[in-house]
């Protein structure tokens, strides 16, 4: 780790800054990952005992059940109120957390318990999630906002939909991420956003796996058609596609040899060609690359996880015999040999320019 | 102080830097691994997934159960996999990425070829006798490559095949007081993971010997917060041993993971596992005490204010290490 001054410094002496270093913020920084997963762990579990705790309290007080949404209400304005003070404290963070969340489920069973029209209440939760992502003040409740808005949305489109939303959310989620350096002014929407639509993406990929696998055949209810296996074809050419293109921006933008540009556009397409018959690998291949790119380890070993859980899920999938499956299976992996090959070529010489260098 | 990339995102976020030329900046500060490391570790990849692939597509193969190939064509066809398998490390060396490939490839066929064996003569053998007798057949390999990777798998063959032997004998109980068939899981894992740390204690560090040590630790943590967990829910039939080895446990994970050598991912997994057992062991004491609502408020604000305080502390850690100079990992 460089001092800022000395990294300012490099940065004058590239021209990208003028002036004096600005003064350093004395907030604390963002936490380290893990510590996050942990606060956002333990959020969590402390907003289910807190709901629990508020639905019992309420219920003492009144056997009105349907008025939960007026709490619902309060404690998602309280959360928001709390959340955009300038230095929170952790522990008000994670208290915020618990409120908003229980809100969300006081409104959620409120409108269950009141309605009867589902598309209504879709609309209404899409609403509600919407407004979090934009007045909520911390960043890991805007990606959760976000995912409930996602899924919210989904739910009202219903079923039909579901196909298509896959490829339209691998455009969003890729293009939010191959342009998040430079919309890095507004992180403080975009970084949730592009969480937000991957965890959807990925719950969407999973989703499909799943729903068309032998071992969650009880899920294959009043979502699957007559058109299931074409629509799904349907889907995995349009998300191919997307893929391709947003694959074709990186490969410009970040890889700068000829000739392994043509390389890397080859096996672009091979993987497209292979998602046909696997729908959602392209997209998680394609976030994966973009993870090495940006350096965002995060995405890249997340990824690198769920392309195993992928592999291992699709054992059970319906859409073809296991001799088909396995066929592709030996090809992709013969396709990749070669490409590691071609690309050891490359590696070879710039790994021992890097060490003359050095 | 944040990291050099974080402190170049941050001035951009203020203005003071062009958003346009973020990239450059994260170059030209050498904050960002070069193209030259970048390419390497895709390399690394694209070889794995080569690999799981080939090998999951024979495994597919076989599972397929195909009628029409005789059965001395698919013996012919399995030990053929094998031994295509093998033949880099005529040429390749175990320490290049392409041999531990070839070696972690012949691994997993081994499973595959046993599988067959299953499927051709069906003995009626037990579904563990597969998962042992691969782990046996892989052993001297894995002592061979001392590769990670194959540790790992080693271990989740062990792990297996202790699991369907519970399973399939019927044992639903141990001896006591180790009555609980999870015992046998700790045991296999824990002393895994000590032997890991012994061995490994003389190498240089590096991220795959890590993660190793990791991984087995951390299922090591989850079987006895588990024990732990059952221990406190059974409490009058119980007798406390899962808590009590909970707690030396917890006290060995900090003398390893705080004073011997600070990893902070670690920490914060004990941080959750304390709480999760704080919180469970006082829900069972105050239960019958204070009110259902009253009880659940306590709780909450307790996960509240312990995950607060530990990610505190875990925070002062980190800055204590940022501060120091960082002694770097071999890739």
């Amino acid at each position: 780790m460089t001092h800022p001054l000395t990294l300012w410094q490099q940065l004058q002496h590239a021209n990208l800054v003028t002036g004096e270093m600005p003064a350093l913020s004395v907030a604390d920084t963002t936490p380290p990952f893990f510590i996050r997963m942990l606060l956002a762990a333990a959020g969590w579990v402390a907003a289910m005992f807190f709901c629990g705790f508020i639905f019992g309290f309420f219920v003492s007080l009144t056997s009105e059940t349907n008025m939960f949404w007026v709490l619902g209400i309060v404690l998602c304005v309280g959360s928001i109120v709390v959340s955009r003070i300038p230095t929170i404290p952790l522990f008000a963070e994670q208290f915020v957390l618990a409120c908003n969340i229980s809100g969300q489920i006081a409104i959620l069973f409120s409108l269950l318990d009141n309605s009867k029209d589902p598309q209504l209440i879709a609309t209404l939760m899409l609403g509600l999630e919407l407004l979090l992502f934009i007045l909520v003040g911390i960043r890991s409740q805007r990606a959760i906002a976000l995912f409930f808005a996602c899924t919210a949305a989904l739910w009202l489109l219903g079923p039909d939909a579901w196909f298509y939303t896959l490829p339209v959310l691998c455009a969003l989620s890729g293009w939010i991420w191959l342009n998040r350096l430079r919309l890095h002014r507004y992180a403080h929407y975009v970084q949730p956003t592009s969480v937000g639509l991957t965890l959807v993406l990925w719950g969407m990929i999973f989703a499909a796996l799943l729903s068309n696998s032998t071992a969650f055949l009880f899920l294959r209810t009043d979502v699957v058609h007559d058109n299931w296996p074409t629509q799904l074809w349907i889907s995995a050419v349009l998300s191919s596609v997307v893929c391709l293109v947003l694959a074709w921006l990186l490969i410009v933008r970040s890889v700068q040899q000829p000739k392994l540009r043509y390389t890397a556009l080859l096996f672009s397409t091979v993987a497209a060609l292979i998602n046909l018959k696997m729908p959602g690998l392209a997209p998680l291949c394609l976030l994966l690359c973009i993870g090495v790119a940006l350096h965002h380890t995060r995405l890249v070993w997340f990824n690198l996880v769920l392309l195993v859980l992928y592999l291992l899920l699709y054992y059970y999938s319906l859409n073809n015999t296991l001799l088909y499956k396995s066929l592709l299976l030996c090809a992709s992996g013969a396709v990749l040999l070669v490409f590691y090959a071609m690309l050891n070529r490359y590696v070879r010489p710039l790994v021992t320019e890097v060490k003359t260098h050095a | 102080m944040p990291t050099s990339r974080q402190q170049i995102l941050d001035w951009a976020a203020d203005g003071h830097l062009d958003a346009n030329t973020i990239e450059q900046a994260l170059t030209v500060t050498q904050s960002v691994p070069t193209a030259a490391d970048n390419l390497h570790f895709f390399s690394r990849v694209v070889l794995t997934f080569a690999v799981l692939l080939l090998c999951s597509g024979v495994i597919f193969f076989f599972a397929y159960n195909w009628d029409d190939l005789s059965r001395y064509n698919k013996f012919a066809l399995a030990q053929g996999a094998l031994i295509v398998s093998l033949l880099p490390l005529l040429r390749i060396n175990l320490q290049q990425p392409a041999g531990q490939a070839a070696m972690f490839g012949a691994s997993l066929l081994v499973g595959a070829l046993l599988a067959l064996v299953g499927q051709t003569y069906q003995s009626g053998a037990d579904t563990y006798e597969l998962f042992l007798v691969w782990a046996v057949l892989i052993t001297p390999w894995v002592l061979l490559a001392a590769m990670p990777a194959l540790w790992l798998l080693l271990l989740v063959l062990l792990n297996l095949s202790l699991f369907l032997v519970l399973e399939n004998l019927a044992i639903h109980s141990l001896i006591e007081p180790f009555g609980d068939p999870s015992w046998a899981a700790f045991a296999l894992n824990a002393s895994s993971a000590v032997l890991w740390i012994i061995s490994t204690q003389h190498h240089p560090e590096t991220r795959a010997l890590r993660w190793g040590e990791r991984v087995i630790s951390l299922y090591s943590l989850l079987v006895i917060t588990f024990l732990a967990f059952n221990d406190i829910n059974s409490w009058y039939n119980s007798t406390g041993l899962g808590l009590v080895v909970w707690l030396v446990a917890a006290g060995l994970w900090l003398y390893r993971y705080r004073w011997r050598t600070l990893d902070l991912m670690m920490l914060a997994a004990l941080v959750m596992a304390a709480i999760t057992v704080t919180i469970t062991l006082l829900s069972d004491i105050l239960h019958n005490i204070i009110p259902t609502d009253g009880l659940l408020l306590l709780m909450s604000m307790l996960i509240i204010g312990l995950s607060s305080a530990g990610a505190l502390w875990l925070q002062q850690l980190n800055k204590h290490t940022t501060a120091k100079p960082h002694s770097g990992v071999a890739p």
